[in-house]
């Protein structure tokens, strides 16, 4: 199920908050338990039985890694167990195609028989749940987390449908007192609903909007330079309201049930480098990777050289977390090449020298180029566009984008949430009677428009 | 929040107390539909999706709200649906029938029009007549007003009727038929379909082509012009929303279009019996451009013929096809086979696998050959579950593809009352997965359309998870349709001379043509007895100009002559290039040659035309 369709708004939500409600405190987690196997398994239940595996898996490390420290031993092969079998669920689900048709590409290339192999289907949101079960076990065998009280607030806390499917990547710590005492209040209810909003107009009315733009442009196979650089902008504002309005609408659901969930951009496009990007964009990701990949490589403790290592190591991974191609990896790469550059340069940056208008916009000049990786088909597409936009363009006109006056709004109102308004989180907790009226007006428009288009599926729900 | 819950609740209470009727749908259409809903499963999905289609179809806010939101959108935004195109003057297009598909090439329309051929010829084994109309696309027929950007492959609808007309298949080209004084105007300008005027030309057309226009003066009915009205139900108009009010009307300048009826003769009244249910002399498939249309009545008209319509709306005419002729007694087919098939259409995965339902309902014919597949994998009964076990891998140029004559690659299994998934080729643009329903035994897996420069695999597994079963695969076989002919081109054994006194022209390896060896004087068990090991074929090649010939060999070297005869090898990388000879060498444990006293034979086959 999706959060933009009409099953989930007229149906689901309202039936689920009404017996939310009516159920006792206590057992509210074991109704929200319920509705999320019932959210997640909607299309495909059987992928369900892969996330209550999980969910055992890492309950049971816990409660080991627990006996174990009560032992006065640390409890290492719990530890493993988890890491093991979320990555190696993974590893078979997410990266098993990827490695095969890599290694029949080389069996190919040497004439050798290739590998027959069943395409593996990627469950929904299973790089989300997995790195969450796993930050729970790392954190106990840490001592930085209490364990669970009990395995229904586990299941809770894996399942939660708001941010199960393309997060936030709420570790445990930050709910764990929530999962079994969280204060429900109208305030917070109400808030929710702006927030829940919020989300849903950023991701129809902006992100489904522009899509189609970027779509045909990266569909082209000869875009001009103009058709090119309108195509890569699009998607940059493309991705960025879909991704980040599905974790406003995450935020708003949370806080619906009574939870706070932390915020996972913070106006990523007015960074004035590409460190300032990693610290405003998917946040709940890029602390996951520092506090789990990096520091535990070494961090920037060990000397310069290293710290670059340390830093490419991580964004390769994080490319790699993103999706299962070369395209993905060659994304993490350039990341981590800019942020090596940057780190290398300490505060005589490249661009250091300029005024700051200036650097965002080198910044996001930098971003829109990491982009056209991102969402290529190809590492040869990839080149391909990015020579079309830097000259060598092909004949693909301005005019097959097929540009609409809704599409022209569309630019206008995102480029100034972008750069001329204020973060969803600053302007939804003062929620001024204007910003609360135009909300109104925006989900109305939405909800005409999901009419209109039937819905559009998130773009972080592949990843 | 008293907004929000409003708006939710408020939209699921209208939806659920006020729903919009279900439309009331008829023979084959209500048989689809039911059969749809039977099929529809909480394991895979399929069931969420209906759910969630139907609360769509028959949400009452949706269909209030939207047709407005769709027009201001429309005007003062611009914005159609993604999949509707605004051409030129407001036409509108099918935005897939105009952007370039990349799947539609040359290659593809051939083995499109060999699948066709095929069908052909197994209802002409049937002493019945088949006919195909095919529909132009609306594209070809509103080319002037076409999006600036549009590439819609036009060029290729002429490759589809030259392929056609050269495998005999009876189908004219109706583009100047449908153009109404040259112009778009038998079309309609807010949907895909053609309208009455077109229909009516369209159907004089593939009569008369067919050689059944019967004199007007002998006709019991004729053709009149009974309405004008402006265009109001078009497809691509409801595609965006919105409804043929006279303001939208308006807004894209929608002219008023005729409705032609057919009457008897000299009276107002309608044509009786020309139209029928059951019987007919002409049994006619179609989608959309038939199912409700008035293109049957046409026909029934220019010919005098009683016409069976059991088309229906949706793009799988050709599933329909099949579908429909298992269920019919062969014998008491009409004299008349035809199906309408949209151009548009004619590429994608569904009509491989209407193709293989198609040939499969109308049983092999005489010229059909049925060769297994060596290399079956799995040892039987195998235990299944959700993962895929391969039964075969068809190696690059393997035998041969449909445009040599091969049309599926059938799978025959014992009774085991579970649904299974078949998969033909690998899993990306160019693979294909079928279900294979619990109650039948077999399955055709149509190969029109996957790739021959690759291998192709077959893998076979359940459809639910966590439910497995045992199966036994009882064989796996190519289903060809070659030409009965096959010219000879020497007969060889291993202590023959190399040069065999063969016909003196040498022979140019024909388009399409495949290699047959048997070896007639052997029983098949004597082939099976694993006495000999190698097997290996030679072309002898003279290529060069006559007066420097330059000869080359080519080998194809086996570990094992082929289990099953006659064997078919794709000659088709050789295509052009003069053979001089073919020589057949097996060894055995013994040594080379000894113990082969058997003699090969080697001819040529080519795909029956």
């Amino acid at each position: 199920m999706v959060f933009a369709s009409s099953i989930f708004l007229y149906y689901f939500l309202p039936a689920f908050l009404a017996v939310y409600y009516l159920t006792p405190r206590g057992l509210r987690s074991y109704t929200l338990s319920a509705a999320s196997y019932v959210f997640y398994g909607w299309w495909r239940p059987d992928f369900c039985l892969l996330m209550i595996t999980s969910t055992i898996v890492d309950f049971s490390a816990g409660r080991g890694i627990v006996r174990a420290h009560d032992r006065g031993v640390r409890g290492k092969p719990w530890l493993l167990l988890s890491i093991c079998v979320n990555l190696g669920l993974l590893a078979y689900f997410k990266y098993a195609n990827f490695g095969i048709d890599t290694l029949n590409h080389l069996l190919g290339a040497t004439g050798s028989e290739k590998i027959s192999w069943p395409h593996v289907v990627l469950p929904v949101g299973i790089s989300f749940y997995t790195f969450q079960t796993m930050s729970y076990t790392i954190d106990v065998y840490r001592g930085v987390a209490k364990p669970v009280r009990g395995f229904g607030d586990f299941l809770c806390y894996v399942s939660m449908f708001p941010q199960l499917v393309a997060g936030p990547i709420v570790r445990y710590n930050t709910v764990a007192e929530q999962l079994h005492s969280r204060s429900h209040t109208f305030r917070k209810f109400w808030l929710g609903i702006l927030w829940f909003q919020a989300g849903l107009a950023k991701k129809v009315l902006i992100a489904d909007v522009l899509g189609q733009i970027a779509d045909r442009a990266f569909a082209m196979g000869d875009p001009s330079s103009a058709t090119a650089w309108i195509g890569v902008v699009a998607y940059a504002f493309q991705i960025y309201f879909d991704f980040s309005g599905y974790s406003d609408m995450a935020i708003g659901l949370g806080l619906m049930m009574g939870f706070r969930f932390p915020i996972n951009f913070n106006a990523p496009y007015r960074s004035l480098g590409i460190t300032d990007f990693w610290r405003r964009w998917h946040i709940s990701l890029s602390s996951f990777l520092r506090d789990y990949l990096y520091v535990p490589l070494g961090g920037n403790r060990r000397g310069p050289v290293r710290t670059y290592i340390n830093l490419a190591l991580t964004m390769l991974l994080g490319g790699l977390w993103h999706g299962a191609a070369w395209t993905f990896i060659a994304w993490g790469a350039y990341q981590g090449f800019w942020l090596i550059v940057e780190r290398a340069a300490g505060k005589r940056t490249l661009y250091a020298f300029l005024p700051k208008p200036a650097q965002l916009v080198v910044t996001f000049v930098v971003v829109l180029v990491g982009w056209v990786f991102f969402r290529a088909a190809s590492i040869s597409d990839a080149f391909a566009f990015l020579g079309a936009m830097f000259g060598g363009g092909g004949d693909g006109p301005v005019a097959r984008l097929e540009v609409a006056s809704i599409h022209i709004v569309s630019f206008v109102a995102a480029a100034i949430v972008v750069w001329g308004f204020p973060t969803t989180q600053r302007l939804v907790p003062r929620a001024t009677l204007a910003y609360s009226v135009v909300l109104q007006i925006a989900f109305v428009l939405s909800l005409l428009q999901l009419h209109f288009n039937d819905h559009v599926p998130f773009l972080y729900f592949q990843f | 929040m008293v907004a929000f819950f409003t708006i939710t609740v408020g939209t699921a209470l209208v939806d659920a107390v006020w729903p919009v009727p279900r439309i009331e749908l008829l023979g084959r259409e209500r048989a689809e539909a039911a059969r749809m809903r039977s099929r529809a499963r909480i394991a895979d999905g399929s069931f969420a999706r209906l759910v969630e289609h139907e609360l769509n179809l028959r949400s009452r806010v949706r269909e209030l709200v939207n047709p407005p939101y769709s027009f201001y959108t429309l005007t003062l935004l611009g914005q159609s649906k993604y999949d509707v195109v605004v051409g030129q003057e407001s036409r509108l297009f099918l935005r897939s029938r105009v952007e370039p598909m990349p799947d539609m090439d040359e290659q593809r329309v051939e083995r499109a029009a060999a699948s066709l051929a095929a069908i052909s010829r197994r209802i002409a084994a049937l002493d019945r007549r088949f006919l195909l109309t095919l529909v132009p696309r609306k594209s070809r027929v509103a080319e002037p007003y076409l999006p600036a950007w549009a590439e819609p492959r036009q060029e290729l609808d002429a490759v589809l009727h030259d392929a056609l007309h050269e495998r005999g298949v009876e189908c004219p080209n109706l583009l100047t038929a449908v153009l109404v004084d040259g112009t778009d105007d038998g079309w309609e300008r807010l949907g895909t379909h053609w309208l009455d005027a077109s229909q009516v030309r369209a159907a004089e057309a593939v009569i008369a082509d067919a050689g059944l226009l019967v004199p007007e003066e002998q006709r019991t009915t004729e053709i009149r012009i009974v309405d004008r009205r402006a265009e109001r139900h078009s497809d691509l108009l409801r595609m965006l929303g919105l409804e043929g009010t006279p303001e939208v009307l308006e807004y894209f300048d929608s002219p008023t279009w005729e409705r032609i009826d057919v009457v008897r003769r000299g009276t107002d009244n309608h044509m009786r019996r020309g139209v029928v249910e059951e019987g007919g002399d002409v049994l006619l498939y179609g989608t959309s451009f038939t199912a409700r249309m008035r293109f049957p009545h046409y026909l029934a008209h220019f010919s005098q013929k009683r016409v069976r319509n059991e088309a229906l709306p949706g793009k799988h005419s050709l599933i329909l096809m099949g579908r429909s002729l298992a269920e019919t007694n062969l014998d008491e087919l009409p004299e008349i086979v035809m199906l309408e098939l949209p151009i548009g259409l004619m590429f994608g995965h569904d009509d491989g696998l209407g193709v293989a339902a198609t040939l499969d309902a109308l049983k092999p014919s005489a010229a059909t050959r049925i060769c297994d597949i060596d290399g079956i994998r799995t040892t039987n009964p195998m235990r299944l579950d959700v993962r895929s076990k391969t039964l075969a891998i068809l190696p690059s140029n393997f035998l041969m593809r449909p445009d040599d004559g091969t049309v599926g690659i059938r799978i025959r299994r014992s009774a085991c009352d579970v649904e299974l998934m078949v998969s033909a080729g690998r899993h990306d643009a160019h693979g294909y997965n079928f279900r294979w329903p619990g109650e039948e035994t077999e399955i055709i897996i149509p190969i029109v359309g996957i790739p021959e420069d690759r291998p192709v695999p077959i893998s076979i597994r359940t459809r639910a998870p966590g439910r497995s079963t045992t199966v036994t695969i009882e064989s796996l076989e190519l289903v060809h349709d070659l030409d009965p002919d096959m010219r000879p081109v020497v007969v060889t054994s291993d202590d023959h001379p190399r040069y065999p006194p063969i016909d003196p022209t040498k022979l140019v390896v024909p388009r399409h043509a495949a290699l047959v060896i048997d070896r007639p004087d052997a029983p098949a068990s004597a082939l099976e007895s694993g006495h000999e090991q190698g097997f290996e074929i030679r072309l002898h090649f003279v290529d060069g100009a006559a007066e420097d010939p330059v000869s080359a060999t080519k080998i194809l070297s086996f570990d094992a002559p082929p289990a099953r005869l006659p064997a078919f090898i794709s000659l088709a990388p050789y295509t052009g290039r003069h053979l001089e000879c073919v020589t057949v060498r097996t060894s055995s444990s013994a040594g080379e040659n000894e113990g082969s006293d058997a003699v090969w034979t080697a001819s040529i086959a080519t795909p029956r035309r």
